[in-house]
């Protein structure tokens, strides 16, 4: 397997080729028109990361900011999350076109999904009230969809890098 | 306005430089770390010059400042208040409005205190104190106890708090910024509290509505009290207020409308000493100050050290910031198991 790097907002992400549906890149998503998305869904530790990434973020005292911003990630997330579930279901044609390891993915209970938001240069004392913002903007999905709690993520690149995602 | 202050041995704040305080200052640190004695003992110094020369008391500032200690601190003598096995005195600097007033004495001192220098102008404002607990159910009780049974158990801090509330609200002109903050403070409230003389007992009262203070909730004691003290004009654009635990009692949203009437009260000339450790409070602040970009100096104590940041410049470097760091990564952690 090879590895893949994906510069998306200042940061190379690295994943498995296997490992990466690249949204932006795949046939499905050029169809489309005006559809905001995230950039790409990711398997890591037996868990699908739909990830996000930003080069910085208003502040939450900021509050048409905040607000805007926080609507425009969920917007992203929710989509790219039902986007794959849709080519996952078949509702798409290009199921065969998924990297390897998305092919037969289990989509039951077993698989954990985590929408996740990666923020470059953002510090990390306030990393916490944005994701405390973004899941309460996504619950009505963690919940209909049966999600963690903990399925909402919002890192920095000091974090992402410490967990794997980033070079 | 209280321009720095120097303590030495100063009971379990044995070296505290503090120069350059703005009009909000702010204490951290755990509990047990000397943030109210902090608190106690500029105020306790404060009042003696406000209390210096006025009216027809005749008693010395060497007087008053025995008196202020003894009753704040209450100790067995003054002397106990000189830090456990210093070689040195307890020593006091304060500079108000760029002038001097400073005090030390020894572990021996029963009552007089004979090194004492005093250069600031008597002061015709009033300074008040805080509290973390309320006084308003307590407040005939405690008048009792200090006025009748002159018995140790509320310090001057809970008796000039409640002698200050007893005095009547005052009709007519306010400063401008006062009244605007007594709107806003009675509209956090839902209502104001009064003073009933029939039943000597503080009521709250909510539309026509009235409550007994003893049911009322404890978050709304403590800010009623800030309204009466503005209102009844014990207050004034030179006093200074400490105030301990601002947080206690208060939810969040509470605490961040009290800090926005606190900074629009500060920039009518009140001067705030606020001990906290409220991670709710300190971020507050630090919106403040980057929003009015005014200096909030913070006096943060980590492992018995006390150092010294500011929070138009940064977040300080401390416990309280770090657990709500750690609190998210714990979250973290929870999403990739």
């Amino acid at each position: 397997m090879s590895i893949k790097e994906i510069p998306e907002s200042g940061m190379i992400f690295l994943c498995e080729e296997d490992d990466v549906f690249h949204i932006e890149e795949s046939a499905v998503y050029k169809k489309m028109q005006g559809v905001k998305i995230a950039e790409f869904l990711l398997i890591k530790s037996r868990k699908v990361f739909v990830i996000e990434a930003k080069s910085s973020s208003p502040s939450p005292n900021n509050k048409i900011g905040f607000d805007g911003f926080i609507q425009e990630i969920h917007e992203k997330l929710l989509n790219a999350f039902s986007l794959g579930m849709a080519i996952f279901l078949n509702r798409h044609p290009q199921k065969e076109t998924l990297p390897a390891n998305f092919q037969n993915l289990d989509l039951s209970k077993n698989t954990q999904f985590i929408l996740c938001l990666v923020i470059k240069g953002h510090k990390t004392e306030w990393l916490a009230p944005i994701q405390d913002e973004l899941k309460k903007s996504l619950s009505g999905t963690m919940k209909t969809w049966a999600l963690s709690p903990n399925a909402v993520v919002v890192m920095n690149d000091e974090i992402a890098r410490e967990k794997g995602f980033i070079r | 306005m209280l321009n720095s202050v120097t303590l030495q041995n100063f009971g379990t704040l044995k070296n505290m430089e503090w120069s350059n305080l703005g009009k909000i200052n702010l204490v951290i640190g755990n509990n047990g770390c000397g943030k109210t004695f902090l608190l106690k003992a500029l105020y306790a110094s404060i009042r003696t010059l406000e209390e210096y020369k006025r009216g027809d008391d005749k008693r010395s500032e060497s007087e008053i400042l025995a008196d202020k200690l003894y009753w704040t601190f209450q100790p067995e003598k003054i002397g106990d208040l000189v830090t456990k096995k210093a070689e040195s005195k307890l020593f006091c600097e304060l500079k108000l409005d760029n002038k001097k007033f400073s005090y030390s004495f020894s572990k021996d001192t029963t009552r007089h205190i004979s090194a004492l220098e005093n250069n600031v102008s008597p002061r015709n404002s009033n300074s008040i104190f805080l509290p973390a607990k309320e006084v308003l159910s307590l407040h005939h009780i405690i008048l009792k106890s200090r006025e009748q049974d002159k018995v140790f158990g509320f310090d001057d801090t809970y008796l000039d708090l409640a002698r200050a509330l007893r005095q009547a609200p005052t009709i007519g002109r306010n400063y401008k910024e006062f009244s605007t903050s007594r709107k806003d403070l009675e509209a956090i409230l839902g209502g104001k509290i009064e003073y009933d003389e029939g039943s000597s007992r503080w009521q709250f009262k909510k539309g026509n509505q009235k409550f007994s203070i003893g049911v009322t909730a404890e978050g709304i004691k403590k800010i009623a009290i800030l309204d009466t003290l503005l209102g009844n004009r014990y207050l004034n654009d030179n006093s200074i207020i400490f105030i301990d635990e601002l947080e206690s009692a208060l939810h969040p949203t509470a605490i961040s409308q009290l800090l926005d009437i606190i900074a629009v009260l500060s920039e009518k000339g009140i001067q705030f000493f606020i001990a906290s450790h409220s991670y709710f409070v300190i971020k507050k602040l630090y919106l403040i100050a980057q929003e009015k970009q005014f200096s909030i100096p913070v006096m943060s104590s980590v492992n018995d050290e006390w150092s010294v940041s500011d929070l138009l410049e940064e977040m300080p470097d401390n416990p309280i910031i770090d657990e709500s760091v750690r609190l998210y990564k714990e979250e973290i952690e929870l999403a990739f198991k």
